[in-house]
Parts: C-alpha cells; sequence; structure tokens
C-alpha cells in the first residue's frame, strides 16, 4: 500500500520523502491506517467486520461504494458524492490542526476505550492528512452512508453537505480546535441542539435512526441508540468520540447532517412559510439559506437577510439567490475552497497560473459537478 | 386652510414615523432593563417587556416603510437585537419555569451562533444584552 503524498505548492501528488514518511509515521498516522484499513475491509465478505453488517448484506453495491438506502419516500431521494471530488478535497490543506486517535487492544476494535489523543500536526508536508487508496475509500463510504441513512430523515441536498465539509475540514476526519470538531466542525451547542429532549428540536433525527431497518443506517444506528441513552460530552477530553475512525466519524456525520435538516426543517421552514410560501418550494434558495444557517454564520444571518431584502412572496427568488450569495461570508469562502477542488481535479497547483486565472463554472461552485444520482 | 395643512403635516408625519436607530434600539432596551429591575412582581416584569417589543414591532415596520427595498446595515443591528430578544419575548408570553428559561437561553445562544467573528466563542454584543434580559425573569 501507498500513501498519495499530495504537495500543495507543485500541485500533484508526489512520491513521499523519508522525513515525511517518518512523519506520518511517528505521529501514528500508520496506526490510523491500520484502523481504516481493517474498517474499509468489512466490505470484503471475508473481512473482520463482517459481522457489523446488515443481515442483508447482498444490499451493499460494490460499484458504489456504500449501502443506497432502501427504506426512504421517492421524493427523499438524494444523489452521492462522487469519489473524485471527496479525493479533491482531502488534498486541500484545511489549515487546521488534528488529532490522532489510538486505540488500547487491537487496532480499531474498541472505540470506547480511546487513549490520550495528540496532535498531529502537518502530517505530510504541507498536507494536512496522508491520503491513500483505503483512507479515500473509507470516507466515501461513511459521507455517502450518511446521506443516504438521513434521507430517511428529509431530503438532503449533497451538493450543500460536500460544500459544507469541503469548507469546514476538506475532508479530514480528525481536525479539532475550539471552534469546531471533527469533519464537520461541530460546535457543543449544535450538539445540544441536536441531543437535548428540553432545549433543542434536532432530536427527532437521532430517534429516527435509531429505528431505522435501512441498510445506510447500519453504521449509525447504534451509535444513535447509545447517544440517545447517555449523551457523549464535547469536552476537550473526550474529542475522540466525535473524531475517531468508526464511531466518531459516524457521530460525527450524523450530526452534522442532522443539524442541517434540523436548520433546514424545523427552523428555516416555518419562518418562510409565514413570509413566503412560494419560496420554500425553491430549492437552490433553500440551501443556501440552510447553507448559511448551518456554516459559520448562524441562523440570525439567514433571518436578517430574509428581512433585509423584505422578502415576501412577490419576491423574484433568483435575484434575491443573487443578492444573498453576496451578502454572505460563508458563501464567499465556500467558493474559493470549491475553486480549490475544481483546480485539483484539473491537476493545477492552487497558487499556479492556470488556477488563479480559471474563473470556476457555476456548476462547479455549486457543487453539481460532484453529484450524481444513484 | 391652515388647519387643512396642519392635519396634512400630522398625517405626512405620521406615515413617515422615523424608526429608532441601533443606538436608540440599545439605549431604549437599557431603560426598559432597569425599569423591569424595579418591579417587583412578574406580571409587571411581563408587562413592560411587551412593550418593548411592541415598540420594537413598530420600528422595523417604520424601517420597511422608510426604505421598502433593502434594508440598511443600522437596520441590521436592529434586527439582530430583536432576533436575539425574541426567546425572551417568547418566554415571557407562558408561565415561566426551570425549564423554559435554559430553553431562551440556549435558543439565545444557538441563534447567536457566528463562526465569522473574530472570537467565535464570545457571544455578540446583541445576545449578552438579551441573557441580561433574560436573568430578569429567570432569577
Amino acid at each position: 500500500m501507498s500513501y498519495l503524498a499530495y504537495n500543495t505548492s507543485a500541485g500533484k501528488e508526489t512520491s513521499l520523502t523519508y522525513s515525511q514518511v517518518t512523519s506520518c509515521y511517528a505521529e501514528s498516522i500508520q496506526e490510523q491506517r491500520v484502523n481504516l484499513t481493517q474498517m474499509a475491509s468489512h466490505l470484503d465478505e471475508d473481512g473482520a467486520f463482517a459481522s457489523t453488517l446488515p443481515k442483508d448484506y447482498t444490499l451493499y453495491e460494490k460499484d458504489l461504494g456504500f449501502f443506497p438506502a432502501t427504506d426512504i419516500p421517492l421524493s427523499h431521494k438524494s444523489n452521492m458524492i462522487k469519489k473524485e471530488c471527496i479525493v479533491a478535497a482531502m488534498k486541500r490543506n484545511p489549515g487546521n490542526k488534528g488529532y490522532i486517535c489510538d486505540y488500547e487492544g487491537r487496532a480499531g476494535t474498541d472505540a470506547g476505550k480511546q487513549i490520550v489523543p495528540r496532535y498531529y500536526g502537518k502530517a505530510s508536508g504541507e498536507t494536512a492528512q496522508c491520503v491513500d487508496k483505503n483512507m479515500t475509500d473509507y470516507i466515501h463510504y461513511a459521507v455517502n452512508s450518511a446521506i443516504q441513512c438521513l434521507s430517511g430523515v428529509g431530503k438532503v441536498d449533497s451538493k450543500t453537505v460536500f460544500r459544507k465539509i469541503n469548507n469546514e475540514s476538506a475532508f479530514n476526519i480528525s481536525v479539532a480546535s475550539d471552534g469546531g470538531v471533527g469533519m464537520a466542525q461541530l460546535t457543543s451547542i449544535a450538539v445540544a441542539e441536536m441531543l437535548d429532549k428540553d432545549l433543542g428540536k434536532g432530536r427527532y433525527v437521532l430517534e429516527h435512526i435509531s429505528k431505522s431497518s435501512d441498510s445506510a443506517c447500519s453504521g449509525f444506528k447504534d451509535v444513535a441508540i447509545q447517544d440517545l441513552k447517555k449523551s457523549p460530552s464535547t469536552s476537550v477530553d473526550n474529542r475522540c468520540a466525535w473524531l475517531s475512525p468508526g464511531d466518531g466519524l459516524a457521530r460525527n456525520l450524523m450530526y452534522s447532517i442532522g443539524y442541517y435538516l434540523t436548520m433546514r426543517d424545523k427552523y428555516l421552514v416555518p419562518l418562510l412559510k409565514r413570509k413566503a410560501p412560494n419560496l420554500v418550494q425553491d430549492e437552490a434558495l433553500m440551501n443556501d439559506l440552510t447553507s448559511i444557517a448551518y456554516g459559520a454564520e448562524g441562523i440570525n444571518h439567514a433571518r436578517g437577510l430574509l428581512r433585509k431584502f423584505r422578502v415576501s412572496n412577490k419576491t423574484n427568488s433568483v435575484e434575491l439567490r443573487k443578492k444573498i450569495r453576496a451578502n454572505s461570508v460563508y458563501l464567499k469562502a465556500i467558493k474559493s475552497k470549491m475553486k480549490e477542488v475544481a483546480c485539483i481535479k484539473k491537476g493545477w497547483p492552487n497558487e499556479g497560473k492556470a488556477c488563479k486565472a480559471y474563473e470556476i463554472e457555476p456548476s462547479e461552485l455549486d457543487g453539481e459537478t460532484c453529484v450524481a444520482p444513484i | 386652510m391652515r388647519s387643512t395643512y396642519l392635519i396634512l403635516l400630522f398625517i405626512f408625519s405620521l406615515g413617515h414615523a422615523k424608526p429608532m436607530s441601533f443606538k436608540d434600539s440599545v439605549d431604549e432596551l437599557e431603560i426598559v432593563r432597569k425599569k423591569i429591575s424595579l418591579h417587583a412582581t412578574i406580571d409587571d416584569k411581563k408587562r413592560e417587556l411587551k412593550k418593548l417589543e411592541d415598540k420594537f414591532n413598530t420600528t422595523m415596520k417604520e424601517y420597511e416603510a422608510e426604505s421598502p427595498e433593502e434594508g440598511s446595515k443600522d437596520e441590521d443591528q436592529v434586527n439582530k437585537l430583536f432576533f436575539s430578544l425574541e426567546p425572551v419575548f417568547d418566554m415571557s408570553k407562558n408561565k415561566i419555569s426551570k425549564a423554559e428559561c435554559e430553553k431562551a437561553e440556549h435558543r439565545i445562544r444557538l441563534e447567536d451562533r457566528d463562526m465569522t467573528k473574530k472570537n467565535p466563542n464570545e457571544l455578540s454584543m446583541q445576545a449578552d444584552k438579551a441573557l441580561a434580559m433574560l436573568k430578569l425573569f429567570c432569577k
């Protein structure tokens, strides 16, 4: 097995130098790789994790690389995120510190016995994560399974999810800071919104998953059941519960996409129904508003924009969308990071002339080129 | 003739009532907060808060009348203050309990979340003001 070491300066994959390899290994990336390899291997019939698979194993689509949802209304059918885009995003530098979550005992077998995490720093030169085939297979599997599973709760816009995760962490499972934890940079207030039955509005998401018999939810159901019984702490001491490959990643994705659904369906939709019920049907507009509410600027900014632009049933949604995009720092940040993905996909260095001169296509910016129907 | 002119002037001035600026809104909020803190009963506190909510609703209508196409930056700040206070307004319409207080505080903090701020862990000034108001009802 070989690592793809992506050099952000050169804009291409290069061979790892001895020091880079040592850096990866010294920071326990090797162990992480082993965990991920084992977890990905459960997809093989003879894999060590075969016992965790749902009963109807034949539902696993080898060509897709994940379990498509089988138990959702037709109107909730969600697109998949293409692997080539996840790989391109993973080659971006998220510019953040991360943690390695090691395990006691046989690697990857007991997520409950995590030992103290430590910074890995920039593990492979300027790249924040080592990217190999098993890792990209696994991330692709986990993210798309989460989208499929949560489609049972509400229609998930895969483009919004891709743009959000690309923006927050570049699909790096282990980045963490005071500003957020893991692939989707979850915050403690968002977790409370999803779990606390007295305070928040998002618990219905976990309750749905805990009862789901959909194959796509097989990696999430146990975590949901466990968390509904006892809320996992979001303290620094418990970061691996949100970062570890396996349960940590499943938890992070489930809460993040669940938070997106909660923001949209429990906050924005009721608000817009009062002001401009016609606009609720406009998926593109709802996606932009949800991106703001679910992203960095938050729900009050989304609400403020609706007031600022005097939104009513007479409002032209195309014009409104242009204004919203021009008035959102977050949506602008998404643009620069989607451009990085577009350049990496084309094989251009982000700092190179070709990339700088390139005007990103609207379909690339929206993430349309990164999703496909199943 | 003179009286007609005065009536027209009066009607015109009503139609173009000036909304509270952000500074005025904050000052008004502080005055109301002090008044509420002096009231002994919860019903009196609620009545005072309702007057503030009405003032905010009026001022937002005035902003819309003044500028029907697009709100100003000052209005954005007033809106944000209103959004932050809304959980307190909503809570005060029902029986106040510890659970309702916690819910209102969570909502203020959740809706104030803005990771684009210099220090994302700090609350905005508007949310701080709303929490200070909440405290007067949730001791």
